[in-house]
């Protein structure tokens, strides 16, 4: 089932196209991984899904469901989740209680106890079990991403897009982060990764697609999207 | 285990049967404290009750509304214009709707916006309201100042312990509950919040509301205390600075601190307004620009950076 | 209506415009590069109104000469009030949001303090003094000379500030830490200087602008916070953060003001801010803002 499709997808700025007529879909309980300079249009097209942005032209089809124009909560509630590029955590909010705010706010019956319990559950997958009452803004930038990652799957989605959550992080960290996701992917989720780190790239990705200033230029096989020939051309050249 | 457990039941235990005592003391003192206690007392009530509900809001979202005087006032005329036609309980539940009425316009219009210009907005909003009333009293009805119908003081006094016990109980239940997250987490980040599913701009804008129909409910009480009143009166920006002053003297972020603020300023109001009628605005001031140099997690926050040492 | 009607309505939107515009631009400067919204702006005025007030009627200097004295006064007393009072705030706040929040409630503790400073020195009665009230004529109509020499004065303090922005290096300095205070600082600005300077520059207009409105119009310690607020507007139409839009902006409001006062001297303030209610319904960002 194609769980989420973009088609005609054009965002300007002013008189500059950010994001200028992408297509492309994503099958349930897929890994795709999107790559690209910096400046391609990555972001954007994780706000302009998210629903932080509206486009300028195109459509957005989650689950079939139209999600154009619609607020970010609205999408939320849809079933799509995401991280930040920059992470925006709840800082002076323990790191439980991040985890509990986007829980609530998805099953609004349950008792506190029950929450805790299941947020808990969230909080192993990531690997941040023992650190639930130290505020957000005391964890290293590592363990703040992946409490990103538990606060976006503590919304229960069924699409997850992570924005380059590999970002600064030293070998060890990518290996810990790489695990979480696949254990995400494992639950079921359908996973959309911007990234910069290659080696998550290919470990984890079912299918790459590749940006540039705007456009998708290359889609297919982690390998073979590496060996494509204009791939390598905007990486290396330009 | 069973001795934490029986640790708990025993805290609990005297902390109910001290709620009790004080509740039976507050629900009979008219009975045997003087007149003029009885209105001192009335008179924390007031500040107590604008403090929390300022700081519902305002507190974690960070959000700072400059708008209290415009809800006060709005429950101050509420009284003079209505106080003959309805009875006093109604007069301040109405009081409490007209405000709660006032602060929805007011959020639908700005809340979408950046938190400055919400700011902006209050901040001018209760000398706008005045200018427009005096306005409205001056060229329609030829009456500058009204009459309030008074009311005793023992039932002015009940009535407030009424609204302090609500306005407790609603930021109390707030806080704990889901939405007291949320309010927080529109104040780490409203756009995180936003995507994790929580309707910022109702969110927003209801509990604002909310703590505005508060305010208008106590300034419908107030006012019968006053009996004479006009646009000045009734808006009177000071009432705007208060529970500003107040809460972030006490401590915003508890309710604990919140009211020790309101306490410890009101008895200071008493002192000042016998001692130093005419300095009275200016410690204020200088209350407030101290606490935020030097206090910003107000006075419980002095008190646990203490306990730590 | 008369052509010398009009003339006569836009000529004072034009006087009440730059009085306006004389305050917004020195708000603009506070918010727009110190980022700080200066809610005690109105008391600066205040300030410069009274001390006008008190050197013309206890030693008989002109207001204009005054000015040599009380505009230095106050932008001093300003500066030293940033360096000691918003500096720490900003060092002590955790991000730029927290510190212009936590400025801005103590510039509102400010606003008692100086307001209370005013009321026991000079009390609270209406004070006011005649200067150059006689009347020009101007075009068919009269104005009393002391308005033709605010509205002058309101124009030169505008040329001047404004070449003082586009040649001198200070102004220079200050254009490029509105826009990006950060390069600007990469760039070689003394920053805390430049900040300090823009609010001490803020209070110094507020002053004269209180030194002309002591001219035209009575006093009484409250009249701050109404100018506050209309500067507010005024920036707020021009674009937050653009120093030249709060210039505009308050002209307009000088126009309209004008206008509304033709009909109902009391409805000005209702007037403003129902300007202000459809800006921010339909362009908040102003009319200069992206």
């Amino acid at each position: 089932m194609r769980i989420l499709e973009v088609t005609g997808i054009r965002k300007c700025f002013g008189g500059l196209a950010a994001v200028d007529g992408i297509d492309f879909h994503i099958d349930q309980g897929e890994v795709v991984g999107l790559i690209g300079p910096n400046g391609a249009g990555k972001t954007t097209l994780f706000n302009l899904i998210s629903g932080a942005i509206t486009p300028t032209s195109g459509i957005i089809k989650f689950k079939g469901e139209n999600i154009t124009g619609l607020k970010p909560n609205e999408i939320c509630r849809q079933g799509v989740a995401r991280t930040f590029q920059l992470v925006k955590l709840f800082g002076d909010m323990t790191v439980l209680e991040n985890v509990l705010l986007s829980y609530l706010f998805r099953k609004k019956r349950c008792t506190r106890n029950e929450a805790i319990i299941r947020c808990q559950e969230m909080l192993d997958i990531v690997g941040l079990l023992g650190l639930e009452w130290i505020p957000a803004k005391e964890l290293t930038i590592a363990k703040q991403k992946r409490l990103e990652m538990a606060r976006a799957l503590a919304t229960m989605p069924e699409l997850l897009l992570l924005d380059e959550v590999m970002a600064g992080l030293n070998p060890s960290e990518v290996t810990k982060a790489i695990e979480t996701i696949k254990n995400i992917r494992a639950r079921g989720i359908t996973i959309l990764m911007v990234e910069h780190v290659m080696k998550a790239i290919m470990e984890i990705s079912d299918r790459v697609i590749v940006f540039h200033n705007g456009e998708k230029i290359a889609e297919g096989k982690p390998a073979d999207v590496v060996a494509n020939e204009t791939v390598i051309q905007i990486y290396l050249g330009g | 285990m069973e001795n934490l457990k029986k640790h708990i039941s025993m805290k609990s235990f005297f902390i109910f049967l001290t709620l009790l005592v004080v509740s039976v003391l507050a629900a009979t003192c008219p009975l045997y404290l003087a007149p003029f206690t009885i209105i001192s007392v009335t008179n924390v009530f007031i500040y107590v009750v604008i403090t929390m509900s300022w700081a519902l809001f305002s507190g974690p979202t960070r959000y700072i509304s400059i708008a209290t005087a415009a809800f006060f006032g709005m429950g101050i005329y509420t009284s003079a214009l209505a106080g003959e036609l309805i009875p006093f309980p109604l007069v301040v539940c109405l009081g409490g709707v007209v405000s709660f009425v006032l602060a929805l316009l007011v959020g639908l219009s700005t809340l979408r916006l950046k938190g400055m210009y919400f700011t902006i907005f209050t901040f001018g909003l209760s000398e706008l309201i005045r200018h427009a009333v005096l306005w409205w009293e001056v060229t329609k009805t030829g009456t500058v100042g009204r009459w309030v119908v008074s009311i005793d003081h023992t039932p002015v006094y009940y009535t407030m312990l009424i609204i302090f016990v609500v306005t407790l109980a609603v930021c109390y239940a707030t806080g704990r509950s889901r939405y007291g997250l949320a309010l927080k987490g529109i104040g780490q980040s409203e756009e995180a919040a936003d995507h994790m599913g929580v309707n910022v701009t109702s969110v927003k804008i209801g509990v604002f509301a909310l703590s505005a129909f508060f305010a208008g409910a106590t300034g419908a009480t107030m006012a019968t205390r006053w009996t004479y009143i006009d646009p000045s009166i009734a808006f009177n920006p000071l009432f705007s600075f208060m529970p500003i002053l107040m809460a972030t003297f006490g401590g915003i972020a508890s309710i604990t601190g919140q009211i020790i603020g309101a306490v410890a300023l009101t008895l200071l109001a008493d002192l000042l307004l016998t001692e130093f009628p005419y300095y009275y605005m200016l410690i204020y001031g200088v209350i407030l620009v101290i606490v935020i140099l030097f206090l910003p997690g107000g006075i419980v926050g002095l008190g646990r950076s203490i306990k730590k040492l | 209506m008369s052509f010398t009607f009009y003339l006569d309505v836009v000529i004072g939107g034009l006087i009440l415009g730059g009085l306006y515009a004389l305050t917004a631009v020195g708000l603009s400067l506070q918010y727009g590069v110190a980022r700080v919204l200066n809610v005690s702006h109105g008391e600066f005025i205040m300030l410069g109104a009274f001390a006008t007030y008190s050197l013309y009627t206890l030693f008989g200097i002109s207001p204009l000469l005054s000015l040599v004295i009380t505009g230095p006064l106050i932008f001093i007393i300003a500066f030293l009030i940033h360096r000691t009072m918003f500096q720490r705030i900003r060092r002590t706040s955790p991000s730029i949001a927290a510190f212009e929040g936590n400025s801005l409630l103590a510039s509102f503790g400010l606003l008692f303090i100086i307001q209370n400073i005013a009321l026991l020195t000079w009390g609270s009665d209406i004070k006011g003094y005649h200067y150059m009230a006689q009347s020009i004529n101007v075009f068919g109509t009269s104005y009393a000379l002391n308005r033709l020499i605010a509205l002058a004065l309101a124009l030169s303090t505008g040329i001047a500030f404004y070449l003082f922005l586009i040649y001198t290096r200070l102004g220079k300095a200050i254009r490029a830490a509105a826009q990006d205070r950060d390069t600007a600082q990469l760039m070689g600005v003394n920053i805390h200087k430049v900040l300090g300077l823009c609010f001490g520059l803020g209070a110094l207009m507020a002053a004269i602008a209180g030194s002309l409105i002591s001219m035209m119009f009575e006093i009484t310690p409250t009249i701050g916070l109404p100018y506050t607020i209309i500067a507010i507007i005024a920036v707020v139409l021009g674009g937050l953060g653009n120093i030249l839009g709060s210039l505009i902006g308050g002209l307009i409001l000088g126009l309209v003001g004008n206008v509304v006062m033709c009909f109902s001297p009391a409805l000005s303030l209702v007037a403003y801010y129902l300007i202000f209610i459809l800006l921010i319904l339909l362009k908040p960002s102003g009319i200069m803002g992206k």
